[in-house]
């Protein structure tokens, strides 16, 4: 029994852990899809995240600042995909088709002039990753009464990188942020019925620029999420089997 | 791609798959194969934007001296 009881904690525990990279991308989709924007190069957006997560954390050695700079990188693809779209009225998908050729590209191409032609960037070492902001109490819970199979089980479940709880707040946030704001109302709107909503006085243009950044840069947080916090470094077939794609 | 043409198609098939093929080659001497992959990316963006010739070719029509749409 408590070995089933084990074997299913770890089992949620590394669901929860694999499930975060595609929460933020798919957030990320959101944001792009609401305002009307069909972003097909999501997955080319958290390549380029993840290479740019692991990058930055090997040279400055903050994993902060990696995890934001990721995103900051790959919202400058979904710009990309933005100033195509919106400015010269370019077919969606292809221009999403050609951010996914165009990101693991650039990515490879980057690491193999930074890291002296390796396509797979030094690992992050264990002390500079994110950081997993439950361990101390459910390290010292553990110490306290060892025996216990119910403070054991919730600790392979909960004790997660800081990643998880963010992607969490993420979600909530998109929520507040589409359904209960001005602003929310306004990007439904846009992708709704755009003329409708340029005829009422919304900048359709700000807002679409806005969401398509967006997903670039919350992707760029889940490619981040898997580079930096599940596995600690960046290699080519990091999202073989992780993603959607084959 | 190819402009919905079934010889544009064929042409573009193409120069695909020589990008293809060649990218492994030119590993061998020392060139990034991902190259191709970035190359590849830029000529189909290139190809959502092509908004962005159109008044490059109106003016070259001009001076061609045609008639321009």
């Amino acid at each position: 029994m408590s070995d089933f009881v084990r074997a299913f904690a770890f089992i949620l525990g590394t669901t929860l852990m694999y499930a975060t990279p595609l929460i933020y991308t798919a957030i990320g989709g959101v944001y792009s899809e609401n305002s009307g924007v069909v972003n097909i190069g999501l997955e080319g957006m958290m390549y380029v995240g993840a290479f740019a997560g692991a990058a930055i954390a090997v040279v400055t050695g903050n994993s902060w600042i990696a995890f934001v700079g990721a995103g900051v990188v790959s919202g400058l693809f979904g710009l990309l995909h933005a100033i195509a779209c919106i400015k010269f009225n370019a077919n969606q998908t292809v221009s999403g088709i050609a951010i996914n050729f165009l990101a693991p590209g650039i990515a490879l191409f980057v690491s193999r002039r930074m890291f002296k032609g390796a396509t797979m960037t030094p690992s992050v070492p264990l002390e500079q990753k994110l950081p997993r902001p439950l361990n101390g109490m459910f390290s010292s819970l553990m110490e306290s009464n060892p025996d216990n199979l119910l403070i054991e089980s919730l600790s392979t479940i909960f004790n997660q990188y800081i990643t998880v709880y963010i992607a969490f707040a993420v979600v909530f946030g998109t929520w507040y942020l589409l359904y209960k704001t001005r602003i929310g109302l306004r990007i439904r709107a846009v992708g709704e019925h755009p003329k409708a909503a340029d005829t009422v006085g919304v900048n359709v243009y700000k807002i679409r620029y806005f969401c398509v950044s967006m997903s670039g840069f919350l992707s760029g947080l889940g490619g981040a999420a898997l580079s930096i916090a599940i596995v600690s470094n960046f290699r080519p077939g990091l999202f073989q089997g992780k993603v959607l794609s084959p | 791609m190819g402009n919905n043409s079934p010889i544009g198609v064929f042409l573009c098939a193409i120069l695909f798959g020589g990008l293809q093929y060649g990218g492994t080659k030119m590993g061998t001497l020392g060139v990034p194969s991902e190259v191709v992959s970035i190359v590849i990316g830029s000529i189909i963006f290139l190809i959502a934007i092509s908004r962005l010739f159109k008044p490059i070719i109106k003016h070259v029509n001009k001076l061609k001296g045609e008639v321009v749409k």
